[in-house]
């Protein structure tokens, strides 16, 4: 569990507040303190007050995979290969091991004919596979999704859901404007003007009586449902 | 005489690496949605539009004054230190962009303490109060809460007049839109009209899906529309 006590950090101010391993959705207004809260969870941004802990432990003794909304601001090396196999070469892992690991991610992630290519020869949705591949690489204990989606569709989505689930990581903490995605979730935190206004568990079954409005994750678990012979 | 801005393709080719893309078409007034998958060639195309590239071959001819694009991530359209200079560097009354950007009280701040919802909307702004007669936004909802998209909305029905291009995965936001284009692998397509396209349009969203499933077509693809098909649903 992530534990979150008594936290002043800009412009959040978090009395307490407890994540469950899975997946948690973080919604909310633009200005809203969506980043804040995620670099104070993933140890970037350290609080003034109060504390964060991951499974009883400090966020910077944690490996922690980070994907934002532009991946190309935080591109380490040119070469796709290389990017992946960074997180393990810091490291010092075997060349043969970080061989094995670069060609399996690439292959579960359907980027495989990508690894020669140079990195800013990429189109955006081509650099958020890659970036996802290279967080998720070290088998982090937490995964974080910066409105990662904000840009991709449906079907890119899907893939990486299917990806991220496969790699079993604990927790995954993603932040979207997005119902449809918040519908993936099985936790949702909503902020507003810093402060956590909303924090629910979306169990299979609830919440039938908002299942009619666009805005709903749960009209969006029904949507994607209903649709015949695939899960999006 | 006042010509109405048009902008025709013909035989457009443009390569970058791999990738190769063709397009043959004319863009009239009224709101245009541009769909495909990524890596399509959406972006490229906007560009070309925009006349932000040119294509290798092809001729583009183009009847209309100004033509501006908002870039996929807004925050590389900045050239100042503030809010208040952001606003003043663009085609049109700088208090109405700051005011129609949500950003009143917030004049004298530094451009990189915003949030980048709060960068979107100025640019935004700035771009939908210019005489602007071709605009192409690159999925101008990204990263912008409900009443941000709202806003950007009723800021896009205000601008009929013009060329509109709007690139956008996300359907769930739109303002009516007339007509549907697609890249497909490259290749620029015409699905038609909305609405009557809606009902063969292949690579259709999972909510358009949904609403067929249902035995529902939605009247546009506005918010107002997708709103009104799924009251039909629940009868």
């Amino acid at each position: 569990m992530i534990e979150i006590l008594s936290v002043q950090a800009g412009v959040l101010t978090i009395p307490s507040c407890t994540i469950q391993p899975g997946m948690c959705a973080v919604t909310g207004p633009n200005g809203a303190g969506k980043t804040t809260f995620l670099k104070l969870i993933a140890g970037i941004l350290h609080p003034g007050a109060g504390m964060v802990r991951i499974d009883g432990r400090e966020p910077s003794a944690c490996t922690i995979g980070w994907v934002g909304e532009y991946p190309d601001r935080n591109i380490l090396f040119p070469r796709v290969y290389d990017e992946l196999a960074g997180p393990l070469r810091f490291t010092w892992r075997s060349c043969q091991e970080i061989d094995r690991q670069v060609r399996k991610y690439a292959h579960d992630l359907g980027i495989a004919h990508l690894l020669d290519r140079n990195m800013h020869d990429l189109s955006g949705g081509e650099l958020i596979l890659v970036s996802c591949a290279a967080a998720c690489i070290t088998s982090p204990d937490l995964l974080i999704l910066d409105e990662t989606d904000s840009h991709l569709d449906e079907q890119i989505c899907h893939l990486i859901d299917c990806f991220i689930a496969r790699a079993e990581i604990t927790y995954v903490i993603f932040s979207t404007h997005r119902p449809d995605r918040m519908a993936r979730a099985s936790e949702m935190i909503r902020l507003t003007d810093g402060a956590i206004t909303e924090h629910l568990v979306l169990a299979e079954e609830s919440g039938s009586s908002h299942c009619d409005h666009l805005s709903s994750p749960w009209f969006w678990r029904r949507v994607l449902h209903g649709i015949s012979g695939s899960d999006i | 005489m006042n010509i109405p801005p048009l902008i025709r393709l013909s035989g457009v080719v443009k390569t970058k690496g791999a990738f190769t893309l063709h397009a043959e078409g004319t863009f009239g007034p009224g709101v245009h949605l541009l769909t495909g998958r990524i890596g399509s060639g959406k972006t490229t195309l906007g560009e070309i539009l925009a006349g932000i590239i040119q294509p290798d071959t092809g001729t583009i001819s183009w009847t209309g004054g100004r033509r501006v694009m908002l870039l996929q991530d807004a925050s590389y359209h900045i050239s100042t230190m503030t809010v208040r200079e952001e606003a003043a560097s663009w085609h049109a009354d700088p208090d109405v962009i700051i005011r129609r950007a949500g950003l009143t009280g917030k004049e004298d701040a530094d451009l990189f303490t915003l949030s980048r919802g709060e960068v979107r909307r100025l640019e935004l702004a700035a771009i939908l109060s210019g005489e602007y007669e071709l605009i192409v936004l690159d999925e101008p909802f990204a990263g912008l809460d409900e009443d941000a998209r709202c806003f950007v909305r009723r800021l896009i029905e205000t601008r009929r007049d013009a060329v509109v291009v709007i690139i956008s995965h996300d359907i769930t936001s739109l303002p009516k839109i007339d007509q549907l284009v697609a890249m497909e692998a490259g290749t620029l397509i015409q699905i038609g009209q909305v609405p009557q396209c809606l009902q063969n349009w292949n690579e259709a969203p999972a909510l358009i899906r949904y609403l067929r499933k249902n035995g529902v077509c939605p009247a546009g693809l506005s918010r107002e529309d997708l709103e009104e098909a799924l009251c039909r649903i629940r009868g």
